[in-house]
């Protein structure tokens, strides 16, 4: 199995860096990458952080099976809440939107469905380290983050290196 | 007196897509035409000016599907425009990360078309399979790219690093087990789509899908800008091609090579380089079970040739004159895969121009559903695998300059 597959626990970067608060995740793992001297945690081999981009269906969350050893997954991704903009929100499988089975476009799999089944079936933990979002702008494309989301980076960092420990 | 019918939305490819047919009265489709109907985000626009390396990570945004094959048509692109010759061994692993991305992609679609032909009592030593099969082709982009998705490896010049021999004898111990794999999956798959049989008993006819348009591909596995004159390639806008009421809800182009309407992909990759003759929709999903094995024998042979301590990427700066046009061409899972670029003196990007391959398979596919009754039509989309997000990159103008209307796109 692919190397992300065999660790205990995957840290996901998910949106798109080009349209606006939607690149959340991706600077995320960026923020937690650059702090691997600070938090030895990070570079445990038992831990992968992967910028899974809009990828995280195809090339993850739907390759994991009885053979994965993972234990937990742990999710930052901007959320639409209608919180203050910036405002963090830790979810677990419970919170996620109980949508009906999705079998239309293969590109656009709502993440919620499969995080569900994977807790269901494999026992694997999920938490969303979820952003209320300020300003997605797909499908103009925006390379900045507003300053409220990018504001609760490191926030949102303390609360994964907690979701670690 | 005939009617028009709409099937919104095609279903289990990739991306948002419709068909709109014109039918006969015994509902025999007299005028097809597929659209997608996915947003225009304007990459080639956003792209000019950024500094060059920015365009195979912005590239691999265009979707979630296929991040190495537009990384690895832009530092190609890229590379022609700067005069770049990449060393004999990042090119290697270039190709084998592409070779991963395909060895994925490939079992993905024969996951997607399952419930049409696979009967439910095959159905779960089927999937293993398949699973099995993506995750050999996730080791390999995940080893060799440096990460799962977004490849960093995969660099103007080459590629960042060279791999470790243990890594080497890893991929190449599970090419094998992908081989044997890949050879079931060919036993399985190919019978079923010969009896042209979906899985509730309908026979598929046997013409469906036929067309008498051409083939483009420029390699068996890679990609290779000497087999293309790109001079000859012209892409027109849908008010070109389509009727009015079509032409508005379109945002791709319609390219034409010498002229003519092309097919990408597995099959033509087929007909160009291995003598195949097959016509009609099932034998792209034929080409495509026997491309398995085409790759995983590829991949093996690159693992047997890579010296894992040569230089993997060249220094040269990465400076264009500003003029020059570069081609980068990647015979990517869907098909040829082309990216044009040119830099200027201080590195950065003056122009950018993708033609994607779902591009060149979209006005292709609206015409090979002619003939037939249009029940069939979503399994000749389904046969090309289309993925349409990177495809989609032209906002359609009315007769006065504006934009159409948003709700065309939806």
């Amino acid at each position: 199995m692919p190397g992300y597959l065999n660790k205990e626990i995957l840290v996901l970067g998910c949106g798109n860096i080009l349209f606006g608060d939607d690149g959340f995740g991706y600077h995320v793992i960026n923020r937690l990458n650059e702090l691997r001297e600070e938090y030895p945690i990070l570079n445990s081999e038992k831990i992968q952080l992967i910028d899974a981009g809009t990828g995280a269906s195809h090339f993850i969350l739907s390759l994991i099976d009885n053979e994965t050893p993972l234990k937990k997954i742990v999710i930052a991704d901007i959320i639409e809440y209608g919180l203050k903009p910036g405002e963090l929100k830790r979810l677990t499988v419970k919170d996620l939107p109980n949508l009906s089975k999705y079998r239309v476009d293969a590109h656009d799999m709502p993440l919620a469905i499969m995080l569900r089944e994977i807790n269901d079936d494999f026992g694997i933990e999920i938490v969303v380290v979820g952003c209320q979002q300020k300003n997605v702008t797909a499908p103009d494309i925006l390379l900045e983050l507003s300053d409220d989301v990018s504001n609760s980076i490191e926030d949102a960092v303390k609360m994964i290196i907690e979701e670690l420990n | 007196m005939g009617k028009t019918v709409e099937i919104n939305p095609t279903t289990r490819h990739e991306g948002h897509t419709k068909l709109v047919l014109k039918v006969d009265d015994d509902g025999i489709v007299e005028k097809g035409n597929y659209l997608s109907v996915t947003p225009v985000r304007g990459f080639e626009k956003f792209l000019v000016g950024k500094p060059a390396e920015f365009a195979p990570i912005a590239v691999s945004r265009f979707c979630g599907i296929c991040p190495i094959a537009h990384a690895t048509s832009a530092v190609e692109a890229i590379e022609d425009a700067c005069g770049i010759i990449p060393p004999k061994d990042g090119l290697l692993l270039r190709e084998l990360t592409g070779l991963g991305n395909k060895m994925h992609s490939h079992p993905l679609h024969e996951f997607l078309v399952a419930p049409d032909f696979v009967p439910e009592n095959d159905r779960v030593e089927y999937i293993k399979r398949i699973q099995q099969m993506r995750k050999t082709g996730q080791y390999i982009v995940d080893t060799i790219g440096g990460e799962a998705i977004h490849a960093p490896n995969i660099k103007v010049g080459g590629m960042a690093k060279n791999i470790t021999p243990s890594a080497a004898s890893k991929i190449f111990y599970k090419c094998k087990e992908f081989e044997k794999l890949a050879k079931e999956q060919v036993e399985y798959l190919v019978p079923i789509f010969e009896n042209r049989m979906l899985v509730d008993g309908t026979e598929i006819p046997e013409k469906l899908g036929y067309h008498d348009f051409g083939y483009l591909a420029t390699d068996a596995t890679y990609g290779n800008r000497e087999n293309i004159d790109q001079s000859k390639v012209i892409e027109y806008t849908p008010y070109d091609v389509y009727e009015k009421d079509v032409a508005v809800q379109a945002c791709t182009t319609i390219p034409r090579y010498n002229g003519r309407l092309m097919e990408v992909g597995p099959r033509a990759r087929f007909a160009r380089f291995h003598d195949f003759k097959e016509k009609g929709a099932m034998a792209i999903h034929i080409a495509r079970a026997y491309e398995n094995v085409v790759h995983v024998k590829r991949a093996m042979e690159i693992i047997e040739e890579l010296n894992v301590d040569g230089i993997t990427r060249a220094k040269d700066p990465i400076l264009g004159d500003g003029e020059k046009l570069g081609l980068g061409v990647h015979e990517a899972a869907r098909g040829h895969n082309t990216h044009q670029a040119s830099i200027d003196e201080k590195g950065r990007i003056k122009y950018y121009n993708a033609i994607v391959a779902t591009t060149w398979n979209i006005p292709l596919i609206g015409k090979a559903v002619e003939g037939t009754h249009y029940k069939f039509a979503e399994h000749v989309v389904r046969a090309y695998d289309p993925c349409v997000s990177c495809a989609t990159h032209m906002i359609s103008l009315d007769y006065d300059n504006n934009v159409v209307d948003e709700k065309y796109f939806k």
